[in-house]
């Protein structure tokens, strides 16, 4: 009698074992190097089967090589994990993502991952204002940055070299209180361009200029370590980017790769990425002490579809504004 | 005496030449050409519908042809006197100005930005005391043309400091010495006898600066995006900074354009030497140093000065902040820490690999290089061949394209397993190497060329007369003479390969990071300090590498360290 | 005759010929020197036969074996040809004894026996115990020594040498000619010399070919050379003398024939097909002396003398032809002023062949 049961037993201890993830994965990812080396010891510790390879760097570096990559007809990577979601956007379209219905989107706002299921975002990384504590006044809003006392003190990430600002400039254009002439008003008190986020950091915490548009993590880990700065949400809100994961549909371990999924989206590895000093994208998980929480973010909207189609001409508009 | 035997055997010469033509082909054509075939060279494209139509590309151009030559200009006007003073006059101290004036080429061009727009801000240390520092909120008056032009001069001077260096110390005495006796002093001397004669290093190392210049992104990219000043590499990175179906063939398309230029620019260096016949009868005795008397002081400071503006001020930078707790916190007795070098030594793993990997790529390339470009030399100087020359020019594409699109020309080709052999090289340390072989063929090849062109062909041709075959030419008789100037090569490939970045970061892979990879790695992250305690790290051991290489230099030939005074 | 042959050769620099149909055949011992002025092509002649250059036209053999042709080409290492270069060119980086050991080390000969050929080899040059001294240290008379002992080290069979003197000064010249003669003697080696100096081409050689425009316009020994030259530039160019228009007045028979000389009737040598009518006539010092009373002569004008020691050279204008230039050598304790007008009278010449 027992027979049945014993036999059902073993078949589902050796259905689960086939399912756990093994082999090699390879990951490309654009996260800062010590924090993709937490996550990949993270995931490994979850899933010893597996031997993680990889790529880190800049997003637009870890973009060429793919590119590359694919146009030799031999991509490489299983999962990518990157700064923004434009960029998977034009992943998706041209088709090159898996969809993977089976994620645990549950606790996740709707906005935080694609529809299809193609890609899904881990994290918020906000991005507002960062001051130098000399500055002669603190900002509350972005409308301080149109200020007299702001006039050629104000430093931003270019669009044309940062995917996250694209986002940025996206959202603010089309935010009805900032209004979709701020960046010519940046540019008329005589904002200046950098290459990405981490040039503005060091332009402010060295004095270059006072204030800088920039993401969270890095305004706070700088305060943190003694840099003379601070960072503030402004008034009318902060856009974000979720660095969003997604498995390619080349991947040659799609087992593992949905294991990596599981992983970002699972509560724990959402409670690495706020051990980090990141924003969660689930909403059961709370933020990293001296955030405001998910519920008083107040977060401009960003309709991805429609910033995918103006990027260029979000681009143009950016490079007639600020030279180039 | 009895008659020795005639040498039989068969000719080496035609094997070595057509191996050097495969390699240049491997090196050099294959994946700049594979590349080529995603632009305007694809079939059904157009030259129309092509971003070389668009006037944004155009305006590029032009600043990239401006900002070269004028950074030339500089680096000439800089490299000259100092190579001049230190090969052929008394000044004392020698030894360290010929170390500093190499150094420009071991600190990463943004570092030597950062600290010049440091330098020229509001809160300039060396401006506000002198009450000349410019307003708040004005912009930074290094943004734009002067500011990169005048950051690539003295980013490059090292270059054709280096290239005249060695051939200024190939000058036999008697022919400076057969001036004097005419009457003629330092300054006639100089220009009669010793430029003219030096010709071809002097161009050799111009065009070198010319071509890096083009090639630079780093300076350009700090000093010209704040204020919308476009050059070519910048362009190109903005493209690749976006993804699309239409991106690989714009970036080959304005590499293309890229390429034209650098050609351009060595075409007219080959027109300016050719009929030149320079060429003496290797390292006679040694120069008597020409006195500088009443000038010494004068020289002597304004030697210095220039040094610490060019060296000491970037480094001076780059070392405070390397000893700043956080980045932006004023640094002072109190403030002044050395945990950034304790967690670059001891808690990042990363850095001493990287330091491995460094130094392995480095050192192979130039060693190998060198001797890659001894043979390519001859043939192309002494034996005028044109295929050759046209090798040699296209040898030139690696080193003038921004380093990202060799590494994606490089992915294309090799990522593929190879043909015989089976085995790819995507993923290990050797497709770095080959990237580095390709793009840094050119610094070796320039200046041993050169020195073919200062050397008396009887010297080879008395060889071959004692019956010796080409390859024990090249290696008894010519190696030792060319020592000076391929040890300059050699040198030059070392220096710029350690902080090479733009190469590395698309084609390491883990376990295989460089030091350009980790500084940038640490400062994209946001961690200047780290960066910048590594970055003085790889100054200070490099310096130590080349003071030992100065004790080995007792077995190398005479005059083969620019140092050895 | 297992010696140089040279046939047709010729070599094109774009469209300058450097050399032009080029044929003589060198002997085993035999001593040739190549005498011309600078830009003849005699240099080239030399890169010719040492492999250095490829020949457009005709053929190179040494000892039968074809060397050189349009379609073929021995490199200069195999050739087994010794060099001497006008500027030594030893290898600064080398000791002396390395420079000339240099050979048997390229064809793999053992340390101690190299030694000894060295060692022999500087002491037929005269610079026993300079082994171990480096090229830098040698005066230039030194230096070509070390390049002649490199060359007798080989043991080969044709030496060429590249103008080697000229950069000597005079009293050096001498020694080393001797140093050049007995290298000539000890290896039993046949030697092209290419010099400008007429006079050394004239001292060493067993034969002189003298070179013009890329050709060569006479090859003969010194002596026919100088007594009989076969174009006006080779009279010009050897020897003291001068070329004056004059009128034979029959044709030549069994080498004489009788010329009018401004008036002075002569009997001169001629070759044998020596036609009646204007032609040229080579005067050479000896060949004119002050007319005695009675003699036929003609009327100089003296433009210049030079003591020499033991004798004077004059120079003297015809009255009849004020463009032309004699050479006349006189005892020594002769006194003529410049501007004295002389009879002369002319005891010998040759009729330089037209064309």
């Amino acid at each position: 009698m027992m027979k049945p049961a014993l036999l059902a037993f073993a078949l589902l201890l050796l259905a689960s074992a086939a399912h756990a993830a093994s082999g090699k994965l390879v990951l490309y990812t654009s996260q800062p190097d010590k924090i993709a080396a937490e996550t990949v010891a993270a995931f490994t510790r979850k899933e010893p089967g597996v031997s993680l390879e990889i790529f880190r760097s800049g997003t637009t570096e870890v973009m060429n090589r793919l590119q590359a990559e694919l146009l030799a007809g031999d991509p490489r990577p299983d999962v990518l994990f990157i700064a923004d979601a434009l960029t998977m956007e034009e992943l998706k379209a041209d088709h090159r993502l898996m969809a993977y219905p089976g994620a645990d989107v549950v606790a996740f706002p709707a906005d935080a991952y694609d529809k299809d299921f193609t890609y899904f975002g881990s994290k918020l990384i906000t991005t507002g204002i960062i001051y130098n504590t000399a500055a002669s006044r603190k900002p509350g809003s972005w409308k301080d940055l149109l200020l007299p006392q702001a006039k050629g003190q104000v430093i931003l990430p270019s669009p044309l070299y940062s995917g996250a600002a694209l986002i940025h400039m996206a959202a603010m254009s089309g935010d009805a209180d900032v209004g979709k002439y701020y960046y010519a008003a940046l540019a008329a008190n005589g904002a200046v361009p950098a290459r990405g986020n981490g040039a503005v950091t060091s332009a402010v915490a060295g004095g270059e200029k006072m204030y800088g548009i920039v993401v969270e993590f890095m305004a706070l880990n700088a305060k943190a370590k003694g840099s003379p700065v601070d960072f503030v949400f402004p008034a009318e809100g902060v856009t974000a980017v979720t660095e969003p994961v997604a498995i390619l549909k080349t991947a040659k371990n799609p087992a593992a790769a949905k294991a990596f999924v599981d992983f970002i989206l699972s509560k724990e590895g959402q409670e690495l990425a706020v051990r980090q000093g990141f924003f969660p994208a689930r909403r059961d998980v709370a933020p990293p002490p001296g955030f405001p929480s998910g519920a008083s973010l107040k977060i401009i909207p960003l309709d991805l579809h429609r910033a995918a189609a103006e990027s260029d001409a979000l681009k143009k508009r950016f490079a007639a504004l600020f030279g180039g | 005496m009895s008659p020795l035997p005639r040498r039989g055997g068969w000719d080496s010469e035609p094997a070595v030449f057509l191996a050097l033509l495969l390699v240049i082909a491997l090196l050099a054509v294959l994946p700049l050409g594979r590349l080529a075939l995603e632009g305007v060279a694809a079939p059904g494209r157009s030259l129309l519908t092509s971003v070389l139509a668009a006037r944004q590309t155009w305006v590029a151009a032009e600043h990239t042809v401006v900002t070269a030559l004028l950074g030339t200009l500089l680096s000439v006007a800089i490299g000259v006197p100092a190579a001049v003073l230190l090969a052929l006059s008394d000044l004392r101290g020698k030894a360290v100005l010929v170390f500093a004036f190499m150094l420009p080429l071991l600190i990463p061009p943004q570092i030597i930005a950062t600290a010049w727009i440091e330098l020229c801000g509001p809160a300039s240390p060396l401006l506000r005391p002198l009450g000349l520092a410019p307003r708040a909120g004005v912009p930074n008056p290094l943004y734009g043309a002067g500011g990169i032009s005048l950051l690539l001069g003295i980013e490059h001077a090292p270059l054709v400091f280096l290239a005249l260096n060695a051939g200024l110390r190939a000058l036999p005495r008697e022919l400076i010495e057969a001036a004097q006796a005419s009457g003629a002093g330092f300054w006639r001397c100089l220009r009669d006898i010793i430029l003219p004669m030096t010709g071809a290093p002097l161009a050799a190392g111009a065009s070198l600066a010319f071509v890096s210049a083009i090639g630079n992104f780093g300076t350009p990219a700090l000093l010209g995006i704040p204020g919308g000043y476009n050059v070519l590499t910048t362009l190109i990175y903005r493209k690749l900074a976006g993804f699309g179906p239409t991106v690989l063939s714009e970036v080959a398309d304005l590499s293309l354009l890229l390429a034209i230029i650098a050609l351009i620019g060595l075409f007219f260096q080959g027109w300016a030497m050719r009929r030149r016949d320079t060429s003496m009868t290797g390292a006679g005795a040694p120069l008597r140093a020409f006195p500088l008397g009443r000038w010494h002081r004068p020289i002597a400071a304004a030697c210095w000065g220039v040094v610490v503006l060019i060296v000491a001020l970037p480094l001076g930078s780059l070392l405070a902040t390397s000893l700043e707790p956080a980045y932006g916190v004023p640094l002072s007795l109190a403030t002044a820490t050395l945990d950034n070098y304790r967690y670059v030594l001891f808690a990042d793993a990363a850095a001493g690999r990287a330091a491995l990997n460094s130094l392995f790529l480095a050192g192979a390339a130039a060693l190998v290089l060198p001797l890659l470009a001894l043979p390519l030399g001859l043939f192309i100087a002494w034996r005028g061949s044109r295929i050759m020359r046209l090798a040699g020019q296209l040898a030139e594409l690696p080193y003038a394209l921004p380093g990202v699109v060799l590494a994606i020309a490089c992915i294309l080709v090799l990522i593929r397993p190879l043909p015989l052999l089976g085995l790819s090289l995507y993923n290990t340390i050797w497709i770095m190497l080959v990237a580095y072989l390709a793009r840094f063929l050119t610094l070796a090849l320039r200046t041993v060329t050169a020195g073919y062109h200062q050397l008396d062909r009887a010297m080879e041709e008395a060889a071959q007369m004692a019956g010796a075959g080409f390859v024990r030419r090249l290696r008894s008789i010519l190696a030792p003479l060319l020592a000076p100037v391929a040890t300059a090569g050699a040198i030059l490939v070392f220096l710029t390969a350690l902080n090479e970045l733009t190469l590395s970061i698309l084609l390491w892979s883990t376990g295989n990071e460089t030091l350009g990879i980790v500084v940038f790695s640490l400062e994209q992250g946001g961690d200047n300090l780290s960066a910048a305690a590594l970055a003085v790290l790889v100054v200070a051991a490099t310096v130590l590498l080349m003071l030992l290489a100065g004790r080995l230099a007792r077995r190398l030939p005479r005059g083969a360290l620019p140092w050895q005074v | 005759m297992a010696g140089l042959s040279l046939a047709g050769l010729g070599k094109r620099y774009g469209a300058h010929p450097a050399v032009e149909n080029a044929t003589f055949e060198l002997a085993t011992g035999e001593f040739l020197a190549v005498l011309g002025a600078s830009g003849c092509g005699k240099t080239t002649l030399l890169r010719l036969i040492a492999g250095f250059e490829r020949a457009d036209s005709g053929t190179i053999h040494l000892g039968g074996t074809l060397l050189s042709s349009p379609a073929h080409h021995i490199p200069a290492e195999r050739r087994g040809i010794g060099i001497v270069f006008q500027n030594y060119a030893l290898w600064p980086h080398m000791s002396v004894a390395r420079n000339v050991g240099y050979p048997l080390e390229v064809r793999g000969m053992g340390r101690s026996e190299r030694d000894r050929r060295v060692a022999a080899a500087l002491e037929s040059v005269g610079l026993a115990g300079f082994a171990e001294r480096r090229p830098a240290e040698l005066s230039g008379g030194q230096r070509q020594r070390v390049a002649l002992a490199r060359c007798l080290v080989m043991g080969t069979k044709l030496v060429l040498l590249d103008e080697p003197l000229a950069s000597l000064d005079l009293h050096l010249r001498a020694s080393l000619q001797d140093a050049i003669a007995d290298l000539h003697r000890k290896s039993g080696a046949a030697l092209l010399y290419i010099t400008h100096d007429q006079a050394e081409a004239m001292a060493l050689a067993d034969r002189v070919a003298v070179m013009d425009a890329g050709r060569i316009a006479q090859i003969a020994p010194p002596a026919v050379i100088y007594r009989e030259p076969a174009t006006e530039m080779v009279a010009r160019f050897v020897g003291r003398g001068g070329i004056v228009p004059v009128q034979v007045t029959r044709a030549g028979e069994k080498g004489r024939a009788p010329v009018d000389l401004f008036g002075c009737p002569a009997v001169v040598r001629c070759r044998a097909d020596q036609p009646a009518g204007a032609a040229l006539l080579c005067v050479r010092p000896e060949d004119l002396r002050l007319a005695a009373r009675g003699e036929p002569s003609f009327e100089a004008v003296v433009k210049r003398t030079h003591y020499q020691g033991g004798s004077v050279a004059v120079e003297l204008v015809p009255t009849a032809r004020p463009g032309a230039l004699l050479a006349m050598t006189l005892p020594g304790h002769s006194v003529l002023a410049a501007g004295q007008r002389v009879a002369l009278s002319i005891t010998d010449g040759w009729i330089v062949p037209a064309g």
